[in-house]
């Protein structure tokens, strides 16, 4: 790292506009981020026309400011009324709604939002220092490795099956049977749309997040009616305390934040698979995660993996012009509309512009914790609303939401068809998460397994005989060999 | 300050919408892409839904409806009111090969052109460890064994031409979908496949950098920003490939609303303001009026018909 | 007592063998040359078969009548219905009108009684949300006007 380099790019928090922008990029985050069926993705989409009269500084604080608090903010609504805002979320609702159902929302969003910042800050010093050797790193991941990371990442099934593997896996397989519809992204032929012309783009995460999530609990709410479940007085958190007690887990904030950054350096994966991956570790580390009570440690890890993100897909992006997730893809225009060309030569010629995008990463994840824990109070008064005037507004929020995903009429009806549809599943005991679960990574196993064997010429050996392949699958087998005998010690006692 | 600008023009406009309802644009104006932000195509989209907001005076929104290699957005723009209102950012695959390629809910005559705006040429990279140093010791390999490949997805003109040049060569390859052109980029890279097939101007950074080799273009000339990639005309093959993409409207359009839509589309692609924002995003300008733009369809269509006969996969 | 997982393993074993059958009309293409895009839809419709079994061969003890007749209830159906017709008329009604009409129905369904709440709830929410996603959001919903 070149001091003179990052004194002077420093000089840019001297400008008033890049601090506006930043605030402005930061808020802008949050609401997107909250909103179901509005992610980062669009925000970044949106606002990118937006830089064309900018500088280089001022964009990047426009665009990373959202970036950052858009990965983060999905995770207010996941705790306070269990919709997670966007699909990187998701994780954070199972424990952090548990958490809120025991009146301790505030330290569920207290978490969400350190934990957020660390993740990115982690992730900012990977950036920093060593983002060529890890860019090399995410070139030995061919479709091989990605279809055995796949089934890896579906170990995290028995995580958050509730107590049932086999209406777990139930769930998960039901969730990779909706990945199968549309159009063969192998073959490019259409599957399963039954004629239908809508169901060619296939069965869009957020619309089934939205039914799966949000619905369900819509109608769950509704079934329970006025004497239902009324979340208890809510108790304040002491921020300084929660920081000590992250601190105490900063085993696990480590742990969270690899795999975060991990899976943000490989193009093609993002903050959904990091919350799920780094929440499944976490249960098998703590059995409180994933039960009814709820658990700390499950939001932690959620929140400080998909955050983690943020600064790590930056590397392929900065060092080789690949996106790490689809935000960074939307970068690549904001990059070019200010004359640069990402790629190998960034940071060798462009050496400045990487400090201030460095700088501008880390007043971003400051700006998560200030913003997060400056208006966390005021974030409980939403659950003082009567469940009668609240259920029905949200509702129309998922409604508006769904629609506005890709403004598809379809994708509203849709959330109607998988909400009332999972709603009656789940009361028959098969659990929603690993739906969604399912229906994320289904279709990274399908696509890189036969992609894997076209260019392989059907030689299922491969698997074996590379190397991180081999790896990822032995450490599949001894997650899923340590579940198994875990589940039955347990169970000894009981019986 | 342009994010507030546009704000307060919304709220006027949704205010004063219906004192001029006769006028067009009668309320704000839409412009489907069918395809994932960040695209190529979404770039030129996002870029002209600017200038153009600036002329209307009034809102022009993008909204990316992705999936079925376009067909969904497509078809989606297909289902709206065909009141001028609504227009889509065609590009060649979606618009004149996936009708031919599968079931899609529309018909490439389902729709009259308003302009065309940008060309995106082809290229051929291999990475920099690949063996082959040039575009004939490529195809030697190919027609000696079996090679892989990546485009953006299957059943895109990058594929289909491929598959073309592939047949008429007597080439075996293996075509990979890479989720779009960077994923196409990054399966060459990481040596998964041979090498890759997608535009142009997705190469310059790894070219400069060293990283890839840019083993053929397949346009008439040598482009100016890989001026050091040979075409494959030098290389000796006669073959030529690019993906446009043009704005178009449903066929039902009343002329009123269509011809004001072009007057105004001629006048603001070929200001200098779009000129410079394309030039900085690598695309090639070539606007088109609606005549020339639909004879090109035409072409497409036709060719794309007799390749995907040839090989077999008309539905 | 029917149990709650024997219906859900039926249903699950039904649906595998509806996968399965379902598979054989999917179209496969000249490029591929990997397994056919019907190969993953039968290796889940056998998983889905097998578990299925599994949890009819072994069900959890909650029974069918525990599960599902909270939902036989007139508000509940009354509920699912609004929200139904809601979501089903949504692209063709004025967003306005449409939520502010399922709002009424719904507070009013979850036991909303006093005649401020049914009067400003419908109008506030509706407007707001309107002007939320319309400005704020810059996000289209349909209206008439």
């Amino acid at each position: 790292m070149d001091l003179s380099q990052f004194a002077q790019a420093a000089l840019i928090l001297a400008s008033p506009s890049v601090w506006l922008w930043l605030i402005v990029g930061t808020a802008l985050g949050m609401v997107f981020g909250a909103a179901p069926g509005l992610t980062a993705t669009a925000g970044i989409a949106i606002a990118t026309p937006l830089t064309f009269g900018f500088d280089f500084a001022s964009s990047m604080a426009l665009l990373l400011g959202l970036y950052c608090s858009g990965y983060f903010a999905g995770s207010i609504p996941a705790i306070l009324i269990n919709m997670p805002g966007a699909p990187g979320n998701a994780a954070t609702s199972l424990d952090g709604h548990a958490l809120a159902r025991r009146g301790k929302a505030d330290l569920a969003l207290c978490l969400a939002v350190i934990g957020s910042a660390m993740g990115g800050f982690l992730s900012i010093l990977v950036l920093a220092f060593a983002a060529p050797t890890l860019s090399s790193f995410a070139l030995r991941f061919t479709s091989v490795e990605y279809a055995v990371f796949g089934m890896f990442g579906l170990t995290c099934i028995a995580a958050i099956s509730r107590g049932s593997l086999v209406s777990g896996l139930l769930g998960a397989v039901l969730g990779m049977v909706l990945g199968l519809v549309g159009i063969d992204p192998v073959g490019g032929m259409e599957r399963l749309t039954f004629g239908n012309f809508s169901l060619l783009t296939g069965i869009a995460l957020l619309p089934a997040l939205i039914a799966f999530f949000a619905i369900t609990e819509v109608f769950a709410q509704a079934m329970a009616g006025q004497h239902g479940q009324e979340l208890p007085r809510q108790e304040q958190a002491a921020p300084l305390a929660v920081f000590g007690l992250v601190l105490r887990r900063w085993w696990l904030v480590l742990k969270s934040g690899a795999i975060g950054i991990g899976i943000g350096l490989l193009p093609g994966t993002g903050p959904t698979i990091a919350s799920w991956i780094a929440y499944g570790e976490a249960a098998r580390g703590d059995p409180k995660v994933g039960s009814k009570d709820g658990s700390e440690s499950g939001v932690l890890a959620s929140e400080v993996a998909n955050n983690a993100v943020t600064g790590a897909a930056l590397v392929p992006l900065l060092t080789l012009g690949i996106p790490g997730d689809t935000v960074t893809a939307i970068l690549i225009g904001a990059f070019l509309i200010q004359g640069i060309e990402v790629g190998p030569l960034f940071i060798a010629t462009h050496g400045q512009l990487f400090m201030q995008i460095l700088i501008l990463l880390a007043l971003a994840n400051l700006a998560i914790l200030v913003v997060g824990l400056g208006t966390r109070r005021w974030l409980p008064l939403l659950l003082r609303i009567p469940q009668r005037i609240l259920v029905p507004l949200i509702v129309v929020f998922c409604a508006a939401g769904a629609f506005s995903v890709n403004n598809m009429s379809f994708d509203v009806l849709m959330i109607l068809v998988l909400g009332f549809g999972g709603f009656v599943l789940m009361r028959l005991g098969m659990p929603m998460a690993p739906v969604v679960l399912g229906l994320v990574l289904g279709p990274i196993v399908e696509r890189n397994l036969r992609d894997a064997l076209t260019v392989h010429q059907m030689d299922w050996s491969v698997f074996v005989t590379r190397p991180i392949s081999l790896a990822i699958l032995c450490i599949t087998l001894l997650v899923i060999g340590v579940t198994y005998w875990r589940s039955r010690s347990r169970s000894r006692p009981a019986t | 300050m342009r994010f507030w600008k546009t704000l307060v023009a919304a709220g006027l406009l949704a205010a004063s919408g219906s004192v001029h309802a006769q006028e067009y644009p009668s309320g704000p104006v839409r412009i489907i892409v069918p395809f994932e932000a960040g695209d190529a195509i979404d770039g030129t989209a996002r870029l002209l839904a600017d200038v153009m907001a600036n002329e209307f005076g009034s809102p022009v929104i993008v909204q990316n409806i992705p999936g079925g290699g376009g067909a969904a957005g497509t078809a989606e723009a297909l289902r709206s009111p065909a009141d001028g209102q609504t227009l889509l950012m065609a590009s060649t695959g979606a618009l004149t090969a996936r009708p031919i390629l599968s079931t899609s809910g529309y018909q490439t005559s389902d729709f009259k052109p308003i302009a065309n705006l940008v060309d995106q040429p082809i290229g051929l990279a291999v990475a920099a460890s690949s063996p082959y140093q040039t575009l004939g010791e490529l195809v030697e390999a190919a027609k000696a064994g079996t090679l892989s490949y990546s485009t953006p997805a299957p059943g895109s003109t990058q594929h289909v031409s491929m598959a073309d040049f592939a047949s008429k060569n007597g080439l075996t390859l293996n075509h990979v979908g890479g989720q779009g052109g960077r994923g196409a980029i990054t399966k060459a890279l990481t040596g998964e496949v041979d090498f890759a097939f997608v535009g142009a101007s997705n190469y310059i950074g790894l070219a400069d950098g060293g990283q890839l080799r840019v083993l053929a273009v397949a346009t008439p000339e040598r482009l100016p920003f890989l001026s050091d990639a040979p075409t494959f005309k030098e290389a000796g093959f006669d073959f030529n490939a690019s993906v446009w993409f043009g704005l178009v409207v449903p066929q039902q359009t009343p002329e009123g609303p269509t011809e004001a839509l072009r007057a105004t589309v001629e006048k603001v692609a070929q200001s200098d303001k779009a000129t410079e924002l394309y030039e900085k995003l690598n695309f090639e300008p070539n606007y088109m009026a609606a005549d020339a733009f639909q004879t090109r369809i035409d072409e497409s269509v036709e060719q794309n018909r007799r390749i995907l006969t040839e090989l077999g996969l008309v539905k | 007592m029917v149990r709650s997982d024997t219906l859900l393993g039926a249903l699950a074993v039904i649906a595998g063998l509806a996968l399965l059958w379902a598979s054989y009309f999917i179209p496969t293409s000249g490029f591929v040359t990997t397994l056919s895009a019907q190969f993953f839809p039968r290796v889940l419709a056998g998983v889905m078969a097998i578990l299925g079994l599994l949890l009819l061969a072994r069900p959890r003890s909650n029974t069918l009548k525990n599960s599902l007749a909270p939902l036989a209830t007139a508000r509940f159906a009354g509920f699912v219905l609004a929200t139904a017709l809601y979501l089903i008329t949504f692209p063709h009604t004025d967003f306005r009108l449409g939520t502010a009409l399922f709002l009424l129905a719904g507070i009013m369904l979850m036991g909303a009684r006093k005649p401020l709440e049914l009067v400003l709830v419908p109008v506030l929410g509706a407007l707001g949300m309107w002007i939320v996603f319309r400005f704020g959001f810059t996000i289209l919903l349909p209206v008439w006007i």
